[in-house]
């Protein structure tokens, strides 16, 4: 879904960015090792990622950012990712019921480019976040 | 100390040159279920900021070297992506020739609650055609001796 434009002067330090869901399943996994032509078989293939000691497949680390990324362009048209750091502290697994949050703690005006901080997250229904951290949006100032 | 090659630690390398195509933007945009203009739709695509399409920033992961630098840590049977830093600069189009340069900057290791973990930090740059460089990803990867748990 492609958001309204977001302006720098309408957002304020703990607003919220729109969640977006992610239900990862062994097929949207695929999808995506396959748009990414990964070989690695531990995102594909059960028994392989048991034989690594782990309960099964996991999504790859790099699809987390990817919905995080998508996050902030649903949110605010015209926004602009900067920059996106984040700690990997789980596995995103298939079946996992998870929400990818964000929150504006910082404004920065630079000129032309006025960007904000955000913490960014991936929360699961328990409130653990396998993925977290922070990003830096540029956001359209009103003319 | 962990026993890995030091001599390797900010050497360079050149991983090799890629094609961006529409149709790798598209698969990869689907694939994470983009819906905006500027990365699902070439014709749409022209009519939005962008000027055309584009691919979302995470498209970096599509190009995957068969050789990246490797330290030879001896240590671990399992390894994981820990974390990733990553900044762009200006968003990759078709048409464009992705050259990958990247180094590793450091291997530590630290004692967590399931143990010894050893990691190993690469930086890579995503150089256009041009020269320019339109993104560089900061990748953080433990090695450990199962699976089972993670920090």
């Amino acid at each position: 879904m492609s958001g309204r434009v977001v302006y720098f002067e309408d957002v304020d330090i703990g607003d919220e960015i729109t969640p977006l869901p992610m239900n990862p399943t062994s097929e949207t996994i695929a999808a995506y090792v396959n748009a990414c032509r990964i070989t690695e078989k531990r995102f594909t293939d059960d028994a392989y990622a048991r034989s690594l000691g782990m309960d099964g497949i996991i999504a790859p680390g790099n699809m987390g950012l990817a919905y995080l990324s998508r996050m902030i362009n649903d949110w605010a048209q015209g926004a602009v990712l900067r920059k996106l750091d984040v700690r990997f502290r789980g596995f995103v697994k298939p079946g996992a019921q998870l929400t990818c949050k964000g929150l504006i703690v910082e404004k920065h005006v630079r000129g032309s480019e006025n960007s904000v901080e955000c913490d960014v997250f991936i929360e699961n229904e328990n409130g653990e976040r396998p993925v977290a951290g922070s990003a830096t949006v540029i956001l359209p100032t009103r003319g | 100390m962990v026993e890995f090659d030091r001599s390797i630690l900010g050497k360079e390398f050149v991983l090799g040159t890629f094609q961006v195509t529409e149709d790798r933007i598209l698969a990869f945009a689907q694939a994470v279920g983009e819906t905006s203009p500027q990365y699902v739709n070439p014709e749409a695509a022209q009519k939005t900021a962008s000027g055309g399409l584009v691919a979302p920033p995470i498209f970096y992961d599509v190009f995957r070297a068969d050789q990246p630098p490797d330290p030879k840590v001896r240590f671990g049977k399992v390894s994981f992506n820990a974390g990733q830093r990553c900044e762009f600069y200006s968003p990759m189009r078709p048409g464009d020739t992705i050259t990958l340069k990247a180094r590793i900057t450091d291997v530590y290791e630290k004692t967590g609650r399931t143990g010894k973990m050893v990691f190993i930090v690469r930086e890579t740059t995503y150089e256009n055609q041009n020269g320019e460089k339109v993104a560089v990803v900061e990748q953080s990867q433990v090695r450990r001796e199962s699976g089972s748990a993670r920090e």
